[in-house]
């Protein structure tokens, strides 16, 4: 009998269609659920569904709602360009293009400055389907890192707006959507 | 029927001895190393990572690529580094079988490098090479449809062999080299190189998916002796 938490290959027989739902990591096929990664079987007898937990996910595992930092590459006029770096707090091997869509109607938007080449940003997964499509909406998403573009040093959001961002050396300021987590560095 | 004994003394359905091991190399995201007698291969597997040019991409799925290479002192004679016109054919035919076993549409625009490079041929180095890329895509955490497992079976002097030597293979009347997922029962690769009668043809089947069932049981045996190290690896308990 498989037990939750018994490890799998691909290929393993997990359940039959009827008593559980194909989850993540499994697939269906003749009325069959199999286990399509090596990993650990949760059997989920709530919602009567099975899945597989990887022991090691692929470098560009990437779902729906999934965080990642990035940093900014192009920016277009109303789309970013940007480059994965961490997905979940895990540095990624290959770094993977995402792309930004910049809402440029809304008022605070309008400003050039509001993403730069070489900020970083916190953000998380719209869609993998085809492009890698992110979104920045969320009190802990948008930027976490930017440096001053004249002197170079590094930015700090202002206390009273925390979507203004200032150099302390050379007084530039710049709106943009700063993420709660944002780097304070020391200047 | 001539009176006809294999050169290392196996009886006609047995296999050569086979050493497996999985994560030999530490850059690859998924390596593995596979031996079958004499026949040493070694398969790294990266990716899935981005397929350049971004164009060329496929927006539904990824793309698989497979370089098969032997070593210029993995033959008897020397030979040349550079691709032969046999070893990019054995990459075209190692990439199709693989391309019905990966499950591709979970990552669309994106490519599966595999590079496999033959050790030592003695015979049999792209059932090798198929044996040692499937544990390599397990290591690799690549999701597949079933591990691929395979073979190479053959007649020589009016006899039916598993598991051809080099030797076997050269003075053969007829090789044929299966792959095949054994869970689902679905054959990935079959080739014939020489000439069979419909009962020998069924008869060499059943022997290599007797064979082919062998070498599984032996894969996963792999794959669960080396867990213990992978789980550490990666934090797990």
């Amino acid at each position: 009998m498989i037990k939750n938490k018994d490890i799998c290959l691909p290929g393993d027989f997990l359940a039959s269609i009827e008593e559980f739902f194909p989850g993540s990591g499994v697939y269906e096929m003749n009325g069959n659920v199999y286990a399509s990664i090596l990993g650990k079987i949760i059997y989920d007898l709530k919602e009567r569904k099975v899945s597989v937990e990887p022991i090691k996910k692929p470098s560009i595992y990437l779902k729906r709602e999934t965080t990642v930092i990035a940093k900014v590459e192009h920016v277009a006029r109303n789309l970013a360009e940007l480059k994965i770096l961490y997905v979940e707090d895990t540095k990624t091997q290959t770094k993977l293009t995402a792309y930004l869509i910049l809402k440029r109607k809304s008022s605070t938007l309008k400003d050039s400055n509001f993403l730069k080449p070489e900020d970083y940003l916190r953000a998380r997964v719209l869609t993998t389907e085809g492009n890698i499509f992110v979104s920045i909406r969320g009190k802990n998403y948008g930027l976490i890192y930017a440096d001053c573009p004249i002197c170079g040093n590094p930015l700090h959001p202002l206390l009273k707006n925390k979507n203004v961002l200032v150099c302390n050396i050379c007084n530039f300021k710049r709106r943009s959507k700063v993420s709660l987590l944002y780097i304070r560095t020391k200047s | 029927m001539s009176q006809f004994k294999r050169s290392d003394g196996r009886a006609n359905d047995e296999l050569r001895p086979i050493k497996a091991e999985m994560h030999v190399l530490k850059n690859a995201d998924g390596s593995a190393y596979f031996e079958m007698g004499n026949t040493k291969v070694i398969a790294a597997v990266y990716g899935p990572r981005e397929y350049y040019p971004k164009q060329l991409a496929l927006p539904q799925e990824s793309m698989v690529r497979v370089r098969y290479h032997m070593i210029p002192f993995s033959v008897k004679e020397r030979k040349s580094p550079a691709l032969t016109r046999r070893e990019i054919e054995i990459s075209k035919v190692i990439k199709e079988a693989f391309g019905g076993c990966i499950k591709k549409d979970l990552f669309p625009r994106s490519t599966i490098d595999v590079y496999i490079e033959v050790l030592n041929a003695d015979g049999s180095t792209r059932v090798a090479s198929i044996n040692a890329v499937s544990l390599a895509l397990v290591d690799a955490g690549i999701f597949l449809y079933d591990l691929v497992a395979a073979v190479s079976v053959g007649k020589i002097h009016d006899q039916l062999i598993v598991d051809l030597t080099g030797d076997e293979d050269q003075n053969s009347e007829a090789d044929m080299p299966i792959a095949m997922m054994p869970s689902l029962n679905k054959i990935l690769l079959l080739q014939m190189d020489g000439t069979l009668t419909v009962e020998e043809f069924n008869n060499l089947m059943k022997m290599g998916i007797q064979a082919i069932k062998k070498i599984y049981e032996i894969q996963k045996e792999t794959i669960r002796s080396s867990l213990e190290s992978v789980l550490k690896m990666y934090g797990q308990t």
